[in-house]
């Protein structure tokens, strides 16, 4: 009996351990992005909690930053050593932010957490795969400033323009949608989150709303914004990198398009105004090509068939004069 | 006899002006191109607004709560977004890749893939080899492959075609890929960061309800010269969450 219960126990965990081989690599870690405000020289932690949902694996930790500089690169440090994370496993690891040797400015940090399971590799050519997740942590060094330099730019994709006076007016055909883009460009030495709205008024709409919801665009640098509602199935091949709102459907008529966006909560706002005409541009001079086709053709049988008249009658006076 | 004549002239026209509509109605959004046309339309840029040079303060951004929080601790965590503590998720159906090819016969694996976030948040997938693959001692290697032309190569950051025989280890992804892996036979080679290389994005996009599914193809033709011994190399595939 005594030797029965070990074989007993190992084949249970023999069976365990496939289970657990067939799951692959799943890691989990919260929060995935952390943005933190800092006056100069002070400390603090941040905790992560990473959890394994597949095989065991060995969990490694760095953190890497867009910083050359040695002693603003040790400013995120973790005393963590690789571990081992069972499946089902959680562990939190904590990381020193301190910022002494920083100066008021924005940094970026990257965590990575890179899980790697045991594999075999005697035999054949064997591809280990760590996996890895990643964590941004935005830190703004400052001491109580913001610093804003910012620009944004709307665009209509599709439209043909006619200046007018000072202001260009847009034209585009009904068939076409109505792509919009606004792209926001940061050229300050902090980040920006620009939020607002935007309101497309037409006649056969009535008043159209797209929400833009905060999003972070770092220091030098540019973003195309996308809101809430923008439908991805009518983004050019499907790529709505480019694109922030799409208003699909037959076009008629005058549509002015309102742009109000902000940095951030209370932010001083920008507004820009598009006033777009759209006209069946393709149907009309479809008809258009048709109608004088039909004409064209009438007129050269009416023609034709005058002439055959014309000959036909004389016909007869020619064989009567044979 | 006449009228039929007539009739019928304009009911060729009308086919044909129906055929030739239809065809130039039919615009690609994306290069504004038709199979007969392309419109030269523009992209028109409105009310460029002027770089603001200007200095706001904490409250103004992130509130008063926030400004608070900062005053009285000297640090404080912010978060635009409603469920800032949701987990970013990354799986992987496979920790290896083992392949067991015969000299110059084409073998490939596949590893499906998963990330998962909250709607509207972005994401960024990306790859890095950490040594080229290799035996236990580092005297034999595989290379890389260069896809079917010497001409026009697969890079790190460039995918092409390889349907050929060409030697070597490269990789494809599906699913979601970068616009250069137009189809399955296209191929990238992974940078190789004891060689320098730098870790290189192969998907990005933003969620929405659903997670992001993503299968990464190694492929891996050996060269008919290699030493039969046992090789191996580590890949990193690393999801990152964008802010």
């Amino acid at each position: 009996m005594k030797k029965i219960i070990p074989l007993i126990a190992m084949a249970i965990l023999l069976t365990f351990t496939r289970a657990v081989r067939a799951s692959g690599a799943h890691i989990e870690i919260s929060p995935a992005t952390t943005h933190i405000l800092l006056q100069t020289g002070k400390t603090t932690s941040l905790i992560y909690t990473i959890a394994n949902r597949a095989d065991p694996a060995i969990i490694s930790i760095t953190a890497t930053s867009n910083q050359t500089d040695v002693i603003a690169k040790n400013a995120v440090t973790s005393d963590t050593q690789p571990f081992f994370l069972g499946n089902g496993e959680e562990k939190k690891v904590k990381f020193i932010i301190n910022s002494e040797t920083l100066e008021q400015k924005d940094y970026l940090w990257e965590i990575i957490f890179s899980a790697q399971a045991a594999t075999s590799k005697d035999q054949g050519i064997t591809l280990t795969h760590a996996l890895d997740i990643a964590s941004p942590i935005l830190i703004t060094v400052t001491d109580g400033a913001i610093n804003n330099e910012w620009e944004s730019e709307t665009s209509i994709k599709q439209v043909v323009s006619f200046p007018f006076g000072e202001r260009k007016i847009l034209f585009t055909d009904s068939l076409n949608k109505l792509i919009g883009r606004i792209i926001v460009k940061n050229e300050g030495k902090n980040f920006i989150l620009p939020q607002g709205i935007v309101e497309i008024v037409g006649k056969n709409i009535g008043k159209r709303t797209f929400q833009i919801n905060p999003s972070y665009i770092l220091s030098y640098s540019q973003k195309t914004i996308q809101a809430e509602q923008l439908e991805t199935q009518y983004c050019p091949r499907d790529d709505c990198a480019e694109v922030t709102f799409v208003l699909p459907g037959f076009l008629l008529g005058k549509y002015s398009i309102k742009t109000t966006l902000r940095h951030g909560t209370f932010g001083s706002e920008k507004v820009d105004n598009i006033i777009l005409y759209a006209f069946p541009f393709k149907i009309i001079a479809g008809f258009l090509i048709v109608s004088a086709s039909i004409i064209v053709v009438t007129g050269t049988h009416l023609k034709t068939s005058k002439k055959m008249q014309v000959a036909s009658s004389g016909e007869p006076h020619k064989s009567g004069i044979a | 006899m006449f009228q039929f004549l007539i009739l019928k002239k304009i009911a060729i026209l009308c086919i044909i002006a129906v055929v030739f509509f239809h065809s130039s109605l039919y615009v690609y959004a994306a290069k504004l191109e038709s199979p007969n046309y392309t419109l030269q339309l523009q992209d028109v840029s409105f009310e460029k607004d002027t770089l603001m040079e200007t200095t706001t303060d904490i409250e103004t951004v992130l509130g008063k709560a926030s400004r608070t929080e900062f005053e009285t601790n000297g640090f404080v965590f912010f978060s635009p977004y409603s469920s800032a503590s949701s987990p970013f998720s990354f799986s992987s159906a496979k920790t290896a890749s083992v392949f067991l090819p015969q000299s110059g016969q084409s073998s490939s694996q596949e590893i499906p893939m998963t990330l998962s976030w909250e709607p509207g948040r972005t994401y960024k997938l990306s790859v890095l080899q950490e040594d080229l693959v290799s035996n236990f001692d580092g005297s034999y290697s595989i290379p890389s492959t260069i896809c079917d032309s010497a001409e026009k190569p697969c890079t790190v950051l460039k995918a092409q075609k390889w349907s050929e025989n060409t030697v070597g280890l490269g990789y494809s992804i599906y699913g979601e890929a970068e616009e250069d892996f137009v189809d399955r036979s296209f191929f990238r080679i992974f940078p190789v960061a004891s060689r320098g290389g730098k870790r290189v994005t192969v998907a990005h996009g933003s969620f929405a309800e659903d997670p992001k599914k993503m299968t990464i193809r190694e492929k891996l033709i050996v060269p008919k010269t290699q030493p039969e011994t046992n090789y191996s190399a580590t890949i990193h595939i690393m999801g990152e969450a964008q802010l």
